[in-house]
């Protein structure tokens, strides 16, 4: 292995060992504090860094070269979002905003609309529970019952006396909910233990060599 | 209770998580050095992925979403490996992107390393446009025209990649795939799967899994869903890899855990009866 591989590998290696001393010290941690903000630092480096190279010049640069300068419109619409920091003219940063919301609204709401409204609709339409198995019945009617109830449990405009009556689909609901929540919890545990996993695997492997 | 001073076995109650962490690293070290081969059981939906890409005919064209974090390696890593090789096999030719910016370093020090090309033709065979810029903007875009940045990641210029004269866009492919540690998987779905009505695929981190499995079957065909999933596909594909060795180790941990989750929870309820009893006798 290359000397710079090394000397990357140890500095990664300390890195890492400094973050993970927050089990032992959780209040006033230099080491993990030092670090925190080291690859804070260097990750938002990286990222304007890969901006500026790949995106700016491969996307405006790379096409006004070749003669093509409306790219330019978007450049100078990033550089005008930079005047929020002139008090004078801090208003005109909101056109470039504007733009951006407006843009990323309209990309998503539409694919948005199709794919997480329509679409889930009509596949909700296909939970039958007559001429299927016996099983996937069953497994049909559960999902039935609990999308039913757990919309039930979100129903806050009906008149009172309709709520008293909904009250035990609401809770069935509300159980569901909970059933969902645990299953997601355990999903983001097991997940966090695969990160510390891949840790792990670098310390062990690639600093120390024991593998 | 936390204030009362346990004894015995009730001591468990209050344990220190630091002894639950010291444990869980000891295992998983354990795990990581001795793996025990503990046997794995293959999930339909996991089976169900492998298979539709094992199935794919001859001259299927793809488009390959690849995004990882330098974090989310453990899973990704073997994951993006595992099914950029089965693509390559089965000669399924792709334009890869990635919309995350660490995912073209990752690209080069940990996936490309590991593929066997060596029948195959970088840039007629497939090709990697590496990062854009932009999110859903970007995808939305580079749905439409993947010329768009105008050369790939290498700075080779579009007009002499081959591959790219046959697939311009989403329209010219029949796969679509998404092998990504990134949160963009609901973006992915709504650019590239639905509108475009591609065959899906998806690689998903566990977190995550439960946000897409609402799409799966009609929009994503198959879902193979983190660590586990990738530990059975390198399984079906007979050709074990890291994910295999870290899955031991995960389920080591696992099965610990619920071991604890157990003893403490019955401990719990045993010491809540007999205080109830304490009561009533008093």
């Amino acid at each position: 292995m290359m000397l710079s591989e090394t000397i990357g590998t140890t500095i990664a290696a300390i890195f890492t060992l400094m973050v993970y001393s927050y089990f032992v010290k959780r209040e006033d941690n230099p080491a993990f504090r030092f670090a925190q903000s080291t690859i804070l630092g260097m990750a938002m480096a990286y990222a304007v860094v890969l901006v500026l190279a790949k995106t700016i010049d491969t996307f405006v640069f790379a096409k006004v070269a070749n003669g093509n300068l409306i790219p330019l419109i978007p450049l100078i619409f990033g550089i005008i979002m930079y005047a929020r920091f002139i008090p004078k003219y801090e208003y005109l940063s909101r056109i470039p905003v504007a733009i951006i919301v407006a843009v990323g609204v309209g990309i998503g709401a539409r694919a948005a609309l199709e794919s997480q409204i329509i679409h889930q609709l009509l596949a909700t339409s296909k939970f039958v529970i007559f001429g299927v198995s016996m099983f996937t019945a069953f497994d049909n009617l559960i999902f039935l019952i609990a999308m039913f109830s757990t919309l039930v449990y979100f129903f806050f405009t009906l008149k009172p006396e309709i709520t008293e009556k909904l009250k035990p689909i609401s809770k069935l609901g509300r159980y569901f909910m909970m059933i969902y929540f645990g299953a997601r919890y355990g999903q983001t545990i097991m997940f966090r233990l695969v990160l510390f996993l891949g840790r792990l695997t670098f310390l062990l492997f690639d600093w120390l060599k024991l593998g | 209770m936390a204030s009362e001073k346990q004894s015995g076995i009730y001591k468990l109650l209050d344990l220190n998580r630091r002894w639950i962490y010291g444990i869980v690293v000891l295992l998983m070290i354990w795990a990581l050095l001795a793996p025990p081969g503990l046997p794995i059981a293959i999930e339909p939906m996991n089976r169900e992925f492998y298979e539709t890409i094992e199935s794919l005919p001859l001259g299927t064209t793809g488009f390959l979403e690849i995004d990882m974090s330098a974090g989310s390696l453990a899973a990704a890593g073997p994951a993006s490996v595992a099914i950029v090789q089965h693509l390559l096999d089965k000669d399924v030719k792709f334009v890869a992107y990635s919309f995350l910016e660490t995912a073209p370093v990752l690209w080069e020090t940990e996936i490309f390393p590991k593929l066997d090309t060596s029948n195959k033709q970088y840039g007629v065979d497939w090709v990697y446009m590496g990062f854009v810029e932009g999110r859903e903007n970007a995808m939305s875009a580079i749905a439409k025209d993947f010329l768009l940045p105008g050369k790939d990641a290498y700075g080779t210029s579009v007009e002499d990649i081959p591959i790219l004269k046959e697939i311009k866009s989403l329209d010219d492919v029949d796969l679509a795939v998404f092998g990504g540690s990134s949160g963009y998987y609901q973006e992915f779905i709504r650019q590239f799967s639905v509108p475009y009505k591609k065959q899906s695929i998806m690689w998903i981190e566990t977190m995550h899994l439960s946000d897409v499995i609402v799409y799966y079957p009609h929009d994503v065909v198959s879902v193979l869903g983190g660590l586990p999933g990738v530990a059975q596909y390198e399984y079906l594909r007979g050709k074990p890899g890291d994910a295999l060795v870290l899955q031991d180790a995960l389920s080591m941990v696992h099965i610990f855990l619920i071991v604890l989750v157990v003893i403490v929870n019955l401990l719990n309820i045993t010491q809540r009866g007999a205080k109830t009893q304490e009561i009533i006798q008093k």
